[in-house]
Order: C-alpha cells, then structure tokens, then sequence
C-alpha cells in the first residue's frame, strides 16, 4: 500500500509534463535572437550615458545632482534589463517578477527614510 | 502499480526540457543578489544622509578616471557576452567561445584596474586600522569603509562571473552547449550582465555624487 502510494507521487509530474510537453516544446522553439547590430547599438547607447553622467558631475546641480546621476543610471539598467538579459523577449512572468522585485526593494528604501526623516 | 509507471516513463523516452523554468530559476537567484546589495545601497544611502559632507570628502578623493574607465570595460564585456548567445543561437560556437574569452580579458582589465586603485589607497595608508584612517571623521571613514566592501564584494562577482564563464566557453568546445541548447550559456550571461548592472549604480554612488 505505502508503495502504492510512492509510485503515484512519482507517477503524476511524469504524465503532468507529458500533457504539457508539446506546447512546451512549441515554446521552446520560438526563441528571439537579438541582432549584432541590435547588441551593438545598445552597446553606443550606454557608452554614451556614461559619458554625459560624467559630463554631468562636473556641474554644480546642487539638489538634482543625485536625480540626474541616479536617472542616468536607471535608464542605462533598463537597457541591460531590456535587450542584454533578453527581458523584452522573453516570458511577460520574469518581467512581473522584477517589477515585484523592484517594489520590494524601494519600500525598503523608503519605509527606512519615513523612519530618518521623521526622528527628532 | 510500480509497472505502470515504468510504462509511463519508457513510452515517452525523449528527456524533456524546461528552459524558461531554468531561466526563471536563475533569475530567482538574481533576485537574492539584488537584495544582497540592495541592503548595502540603503545602508550608503541612510549614512549618506546622516553625514552628507564628509562622503562628498570621500569621493572627491576617488579617482573619476578609473571609474569611468572600468565603467567602459564592464559594459563592453556585457556587449561581448550578448553577442555571444546571438553567435550561438546562429549556430557559431567558435565566435561565441572567442566572444567568451573576450569577456573574460575584460574582466581581468577591470581587476587589474581595481588593482591599481586599491594599491594606490593602501600606499598611503588609507586602510581601515591604519593612523591616517583613525584621523578622518567617522562619517569619511563610513565612506571608505562602505568603498571597500560594496566595491570588493563586486569584485567578488567580477571573479566568479569570469569562472562561469570559462566554464560555458568549455561546455561549448565539448558540444554541452549547442545552437538549439544553450540555456546554459544564457544564465551564464545573466550573471554576467548582474555584475554590469550593479556596477551601473555603484559607479555614480561612489565615484559621482560630490
């Protein structure tokens, strides 16, 4: 009986992904290639940004100084995120769950400062 | 009971593949990663807060230079590293693995770069422990020490990012990895570009805000 029982268990994911297998396998074969040229060009866009956060830091922006170089930074993120890690491409759940990630992150962040900003 | 499900298994012996389950895996990882440094960057940011003049003290005296040029370096070999998943995704194994053995050249520039920095500090005695570091204001000393572990734990990921990397540049040459399977040399990427990333914000935290 408790045999029974373990082969059952061992028995369900193998017909569960065999039902499942031709359309994984459907998935599996629409792959996108990005370009070299498309690689490259986000390539120049992020050589580019790099410069102007440079450039940038030479001024004196005062209170936007941390907002034009952390803007910069977060647009160069988006390209990596978007064409080098394939995120544009590939399955929408990744992009949900960096979003979430992202969430989490930056209530961290800002339930810390409400704290800081708030004492005394 | 336990025939049947041998049957199960004979009848259908093709090995199957999941390779969004094993992307989504490694971005579960990425994830940890992100959180592992993101708790360094709210510590930066609520040290930065609390002592705003003296971290603008610290990275005045961080070389501009050398942080943009590691800047450079770190997104090329991210370039590299995509260009070598579309040279095999174009059935091109030899100009992925020359595209890998690029990227790893680069990241041994960016720690010969980081070489040559940290050596500069230490010369002059600018070490945690050291007369010179006991001198500075506590919230300078914040800085540097937070220079040193968020830039050395990068360092971490620029060293194992590189092992990884050999290791798809040889499952390559073997045959593991082939232009209809290369999951593999993907998630190897995916770190790759992690470290870039990470760096894509540590080097206007650090080396920019005045």
């Amino acid at each position: 009986m408790a045999f029974g029982r373990s082969d059952m268990d061992l028995s369900l994911p193998v017909t569960l992904s065999h039902s499942l297998k031709h359309e994984i396998i459907m998935e599996e074969q629409k792959h996108h290639i990005v370009e070299y040229l498309t690689n490259i060009k986000i390539w120049i866009a992020l050589a580019v940004l790099t410069i102007l956060t440079v450039w940038v830091s030479e001024f004196d922006l005062a209170m936007l100084t941390v907002t034009v170089a952390l803007t910069i930074a977060t647009v160069k993120a988006l390209l990596v995120l978007a064409y080098f890690m394939h995120l544009k491409f590939d399955s929408k759940i990744l992009i949900i769950m960096v979003i979430v990630t992202m969430i989490i992150f930056l209530s961290m962040i800002i339930f810390t400062f409400f704290d800081y900003l708030y004492r005394r | 009971m336990s025939t049947n499900s041998q049957n199960t298994v004979e009848h259908h012996p093709a090995v199957h593949r999941d390779d969004t389950a094993k992307k989504l895996g490694m971005w579960l990882f990425l994830f940890t990663e992100l959180i592992l440094f993101g708790g360094l960057f709210l510590v930066y940011a609520i040290y930065r807060y609390l002592n705003p003049e003296d971290f603008s003290n610290g990275s005045h005296h961080l070389d501009v230079g050398i942080g943009a040029l590691n800047t450079m370096i770190l997104i090329t070999s991210s370039l590299t590293v995509a260009l070598s998943i579309t040279a095999m995704q174009k059935n091109k194994p030899k100009l992925a693995i020359g595209l890998i053995l690029f990227t790893i050249f680069c990241a041994l520039l960016f720690m010969i770069n980081k070489y040559f920095e940290w050596g500069h500090k230490i010369h002059y005695d600018l070490y945690p422990g050291t007369e010179l570091f006991k001198a500075l204001s506590p919230g300078e000393g914040l800085f540097y020490v937070l220079y040193y572990f968020m830039t050395g734990l990068h360092m971490l990921h620029v060293v194992v990012g590189a092992i990884l990397l050999g290791i798809m540049a040889n499952y390559i040459r073997k045959g593991m990895i082939t232009h209809d399977n290369y999951v593999l040399l993907e998630n190897g990427g995916l770190y790759w570009h992690l470290v870039d990333l990470i760096w894509i914000y540590l080097f206007p935290l650090l080396y920019l805000i005045h």
